[in-house]
């Protein structure tokens, strides 16, 4: 199992246990790109070293985690239902566990950073995530591209553009 | 047994058994919250510091029983070690018995900041270095949150 298949059953694990049975797929896109951007901020590094994010419509979306969602689905881990949708409106693509959850390869230090911002993550609504993956760098750099409502859609999100955080920089630099 | 489920960063609590993560050694002890419970709940442990009065070699935070009345003498955060301690071993009382006072805050995260990148314990992790850094600004309102 790939990492990036590992971190979306996490992910649905989570929320499971933070009383959401199913996630949409517009969640799994935001959530995760979110995750990208805090490790690339916070930890220097990234994450999710297997897949991209690319321009969509409402945000970044990635072909890896398409494709990671379809393995999961064929080897039974998951399965998708359509399904109403309050929070927005329209129908969702509801991706939920279907077995229990297999040994995942991620370290006590990926787990408590998970947990951080999943934390903070899961609970917001698809309104509330899109605003967030708006207000990123990545996000920001590419809408000053578009032009009179104009839409990249397809172009790879620039993820050089988060800068680290400067305490993270800070205690690498300074001498005690 | 009164138990909240949210212990935040600064908090100071009490464990009847705090045990050690490298030796497995147990003792009674103080210690300080290094990461909100909500981040370490689904591995039912804490991630602290422990506080003793005995000073560390380096990393050690002093808080004086003056302004910290949980505490019976002058005493230490000693942040050259960090442990994921479990929660069953938390004293049967009430929680937290303290808080950090303003006035620590910022020299504690300047001092565990430094820890973090030196002492080679669990803050090692740069994934654990994330969100301790993050939480601690959180804390502090250095940062008003995620974007």
């Amino acid at each position: 199992m790939t990492r990036l298949e590992q971190l979306l059953l996490f992910i649905l694990d989570r929320a499971k246990k933070g009383g959401k049975d199913d996630l949409s797929k517009f969640q799994l896109f935001k959530i995760s790109y979110l995750l990208q951007v805090y490790s690339l901020k916070y930890a220097g590094t990234r994450f999710i070293t297997d897949a991209d994010f690319i321009r969509d419509k409402n945000g970044p979306i990635s072909i890896e985690i398409y494709k990671a969602l379809d393995n999961l689905a064929a080897g039974g881990y998951i399965k998708k239902e359509i399904k109403t949708n309050a929070d927005y409106g329209h129908n969702k693509h509801a991706i939920s566990l279907a077995k229990k959850l297999p040994k995942l390869n991620f370290d006590q230090g990926e787990i408590v950073f998970l947990d951080t911002f999943l934390s903070e993550l899961i609970p917001l609504s698809q309104a509330k995530l899109k605003e967030r993956t708006y207000a990123t760098e990545p996000m920001q750099e590419i809408q000053k591209d578009e032009k009179g409502g104009e839409i990249l859609k397809g172009k790879k999100l620039n993820l050089q553009s988060v800068p680290v955080d400067p305490d993270i920089v800070d205690a690498y630099s300074d001498e005690f | 047994m009164l138990i909240p489920m949210n212990f935040e960063v600064g908090h100071i609590l009490f464990f009847d058994r705090y045990q050690f993560t490298d030796t497995g050694e147990t003792k009674p002890h103080f210690a300080l919250v290094l990461l909100p419970e909500r981040a370490t709940e689904y591995q039912n442990s804490i991630l602290c510091a422990v506080i003793t009065s005995k000073e560390p070699k380096k990393w050690g935070l002093p808080l004086s029983k003056t302004a910290y009345s949980c505490l019976t003498r002058d005493s230490f955060v000693c942040f050259d070690r960090k442990d994921l301690v479990s929660k069953e071993g938390l004293g049967s009382d009430e929680q937290p018995k303290g808080k950090l006072t303003d006035g620590d805050f910022k020299p504690a995260f300047k001092l565990l900041k430094k820890s973090l990148f030196v002492v080679d314990d669990l803050g090692k992790s740069p994934y654990f270095r994330a969100a301790i850094i993050y939480q601690w600004k959180v804390a502090l309102g250095m940062t008003t949150g995620l974007y």
